[in-house]
């Protein structure tokens, strides 16, 4: 597939994990692009499912890298979980407290809850895409959550 | 009752290879769904030139000389069409350059004028027409200095393999280009930087960067 074809097919659904990740601004069209980029430059195998996957996983990484450059909180309103997510409560504390949960949790860990919590992905699909065992989905998931809590915690009056 | 969304990998997935059955149904109810179909779903869109350009570029190769050499440009890319030639007895036009700025996350082509950034990262695609090497030369207080010399592929824009960081110890970054026939010499650049060929033999271009950090 060449790059025109590789572009049209795939670039519009990292650019709108991205946007769902960081917000519909900058950030999210500049980590889109090193995304993609870095697929150009990769050889990636298979098919849809492979390529699809290999993305989430790219563009995860990137987002987190970014999330704990920075140097702020994230607002709230940056997140933009999917509708399909059914853990509405801790959706929200991960939107409250993301660029802090990026600084003090390891990437892994990260990208579960980012599938999990904003995508709305279920343990068996993020443990397909992180290609490893849903008992390790879940054991990053409890950490995350964990963290989530006590930075909840932490900030009640 | 309403059925529960399907997650957005799915959703992704349907997108490149159609959904099945059962999402069918639910995307014919749920307009949601049916928007991130949407909108993930290959569209037929220009390719930008950032594209195009990672395609055929490596832009994590550093070499630690190139970033002593302090030569060029991060995110910005830029295309430079060289002058008319005193001699056009060639056919397939005249070389052209193409400077792309990697800063940040961002690529872009050089728009000739703007100023680069301290780590910027320039890699240069060049048109030879017809050529078939080219000597990049890097200008120093000592003369000039080859920092890439190999063949390039005279039918077709070829992205150097090589990128340059800006450092911070130049102000200005003077680059100068030799094309040539065979293998000519890095020892060439001084003369071709003077006479400024532009023969079916040989053909020099350069182009001066200024740095300007935020």
């Amino acid at each position: 597939m060449n790059v025109e074809d590789s572009y049209r097919r795939y670039f519009p659904l990292v650019r709108e994990r991205c946007r769902r990740l960081l917000g519909d601004g900058p950030t999210a069209a500049d980590v889109a692009q090193e995304t993609f980029v870095r697929f150009l430059q990769t050889r990636v195998t298979g098919g849809d499912d492979g390529v699809v996957r290999w993305l989430y996983r790219c563009s995860g990484n990137l987002v987190i890298d970014h999330l704990r450059r920075r140097r702020t909180t994230v607002a709230v309103d940056d997140l933009a979980p999917s509708p399909t997510s059914s853990h509405a409560e801790t959706a929200a504390l991960v939107r409250s407290f993301v660029g802090r949960l990026a600084k003090d949790l390891p990437s892994e860990v990260m990208q579960a809850g980012l599938l999990i919590h904003v995508d709305g992905l279920t343990q068996l699909e993020a443990a397909v895409v992180l290609d490893v065992t849903e008992r390790t989905v879940r054991r990053w998931l409890d950490s995350f959550g964990q963290a989530a809590a006590a930075l909840d915690e932490g900030a009640k009056p | 009752m309403t059925a529960p969304h399907p997650s957005v990998l799915a959703l992704d997935l349907a997108a490149l290879k159609g959904p099945d059955a059962t999402l069918q149904r639910h995307l014919e109810t749920c307009a949601s769904c049916r928007a991130h179909v949407t909108a993930a779903s290959p569209s037929t869109e220009p390719v930008p030139t950032w594209a195009q350009t990672a395609a055929g570029s490596r832009w994590r190769l550093r070499l630690p000389w190139l970033s002593a050499a302090a030569a060029v440009v991060a995110s910005l890319v830029f295309f430079v069409t060289l002058r008319q030639p005193e001699e056009t007895t060639r056919s397939k036009g005249h070389p052209s350059f193409a400077l792309y700025i990697e800063r940040g996350h961002k690529v872009h082509l050089w728009d000739g004028r703007s100023p680069v950034h301290t780590d910027d990262r320039l890699q240069l695609k060049v048109a030879a027409a017809g050529f078939s090497y080219l000597v990049v030369g890097l200008d120093t207080p000592q003369g000039w200095r080859s920092v890439y010399e190999g063949e390039v592929d005279p039918n077709a824009a070829t992205p150097l393999p090589n990128s340059w960081r800006v450092d911070e110890k130049d102000p200005v970054v003077h680059l100068g280009f030799l094309l040539c026939h065979g293998a000519c010499k890095p020892a060439e650049l001084e003369a071709a930087a003077v006479e400024r060929p532009r023969t079916s033999q040989r053909w020099w271009s350069d182009f001066s960067l200024q740095r300007s950090d935020p």
